[in-house]
């Protein structure tokens, strides 16, 4: 059914497009806000991806790829809002605002998930996105590599650099005295 | 951090899943609809259709007989009013003009190291040597000879079919980009060589603005330079425009004593010129007089 979608979407059928749209909207949000940390920024994100998929698409060769091939503008768009917006973020700690679901109970405390949120933030955002593919969205590196359209060497290196920044934030000491920074998202 | 203080890989990666589950996951029904409303507004890009075949024209331009009458007064007002075009305030060493104080300035982002995945395509000028991205299904005829003419001659530039040109060519959009030094003149220093250059780019423009027009300097070139808009989005019709109810965009930018140019014409907007703009890497060491050993194109996936 998507691949029929895609076909008449790509011939100029806006309703088939409104309905991939509809069908890919939430996943697209919930990997935007993963990588950005902010959901006003997400959502602008993913309305620039969908604006652009409807613009690009009759450029998609392979409509079996149309999912990838969303993916794919979609981290585009987020690197150009991570680059868009500067903004000073104290410090502080974070509390969610959804706590741990009931099978995570116990391994995601409020004061680990705000260290990886203070990490998270240190990272560029590449890195972010190949992290969030990799334990989000449970891509491989092999996939990652072919949704996003770089080496495999890069995905492992930016794999790599995030897993070791965010091991830093949850290994350092809680006592150290927090200030107000300003951190970039890119 | 002593070794038995490092979280072990398997609970960081239980941890890691765990924080990235909660967060929202449900798309807000008005972004949904804004998109939607915006897709209704958007034309898509054609499918290239066929190989251009033959030229259709040889110059880039009306015949400036055309327009001095009429318009060249007003361009000479737009190199004024645009206020993009200035005077170096940079040291001796620098080739790039200085910032523009236009209010209208809203310097794009840069530093965009990947290009939009439709521009699939890289082509390094071998007369040139930029690169740039482009869609794969474009055909690219590669400039033949350098463009030398001096910088003294107002607006002297190459005209489309010329064997100065770089040519990348969809069916409805074309980009011929070239360049040239710019060498210190007499008396002149290179900030203000740099600046008559770019000026005389502008002589003989059209001021018209499009709906999604460029400012008059954007930051391009992966951060490297400002561009500086010559042509904002002015309609010609066939055959100066690759298309009937086509509209150019010229954009040049100045650095390390070179001079560049970048013209789009055809079914083209503002954020696309951006885009491609962004992207462009320009040699770090100026213009090489030697050319590549052979022209380099490259599909995409």
């Amino acid at each position: 059914m998507i691949p029929a979608l895609v076909e008449r979407a790509r011939a100029g059928d806006e309703e088939a497009f409104a309905s991939l749209a509809r069908g890919a909207g939430d996943r697209l949000l919930a990997i935007a806000y993963r990588i950005l940390r902010d959901l006003a920024l997400a959502e602008d994100a993913v309305q620039q991806t969908l604006v652009l998929a409807w613009r690009e698409l009759p450029g998609l060769r392979d409509v079996d790829r149309f999912d990838a091939w969303l993916h794919r503008l979609l981290v585009h768009a987020c690197y150009r809002e991570a680059r868009r917006s500067r903004r000073w973020a104290a410090n502080v700690r974070v509390l969610p605002i959804d706590g741990p679901s009931a099978s995570d109970a116990g391994l995601a405390s409020v004061v680990v998930r705000d260290q990886l949120e203070r990490g998270f933030r240190r990272l560029p955002a590449e890195q972010r996105a190949v992290f969030v593919f990799h334990h989000y969205l449970g891509l491989t590196l092999p996939e990652i590599a072919d949704e996003l359209g770089v080496p495999l060497g890069t995905v492992k290196s930016r794999l790599h650099y995030a897993t070791n920044t965010l091991r830093a934030a949850l290994e350092a000491d809680l006592r150290s005295p927090i200030q107000p920074s300003r951190e970039h998202l890119a | 951090m002593s070794t038995n203080e490092r979280t072990p890989a398997a609970d960081f990666d239980r941890l890691a899943s765990a924080w990235l589950a909660d967060g929202p996951a449900e798309l807000a029904d008005r972004v949904l609809d804004d998109a939607l409303r915006e897709v209704h507004l958007t034309h898509q890009r054609r499918r290239v259709a066929a190989l251009w075949s033959g030229p259709f024209g040889s110059r880039r331009f009306l015949p400036m007989n055309v327009l001095a009458k009429t318009l060249l007064g007003l361009a000479a007002a737009l190199v004024v009013a645009v206020g993009g075009i200035t005077l170096l305030t940079g040291g001796p060493n620098s080739g790039a003009l200085g910032p523009s104080p236009s209010p209208l300035a809203t310097p794009r982002q840069v530093g965009s190291p990947m290009p939009p995945p439709y521009l699939d395509a890289t082509f390094t000028s071998p007369l040139y040597h930029y690169v740039v991205h482009y869609p794969s299904t474009w055909r690219v005829t590669p400039a033949t000879r350098m463009w030398t003419r001096t910088i003294n001659s107002s607006g002297d530039h190459p005209y489309w079919g010329d064997a100065a040109l770089d040519t990348l060519q969809g069916s409805d959009v074309r980009l011929i980009a070239w360049a040239q030094p710019i060498p210190q003149a007499q008396g002149v220093s290179q900030a203000q060589a740099a600046a008559l250059w770019v000026r005389n780019l502008g002589i003989g423009s059209l001021p018209c603005v499009a709906d999604s027009e460029l400012p008059p300097t954007f930051a391009v070139a992966q951060g490297q330079g400002q561009g500086y808009t010559i042509i904002n989005g002015c309609g010609f019709s066939a055959p100066v425009s690759l298309v009937k109810d086509g509209v150019i965009y010229e954009v040049a930018m100045v650095l390390n004593g070179v001079g560049w140019d970048f013209t789009f014409d055809g079914h083209v907007d503002a954020p696309y010129v951006r885009d491609v703009l962004l992207a462009v890497s320009l040699p770090p060491a100026g213009l090489s007089t030697e050319p590549s050993p052979a022209p380099a194109a490259s599909g995409g996936g």
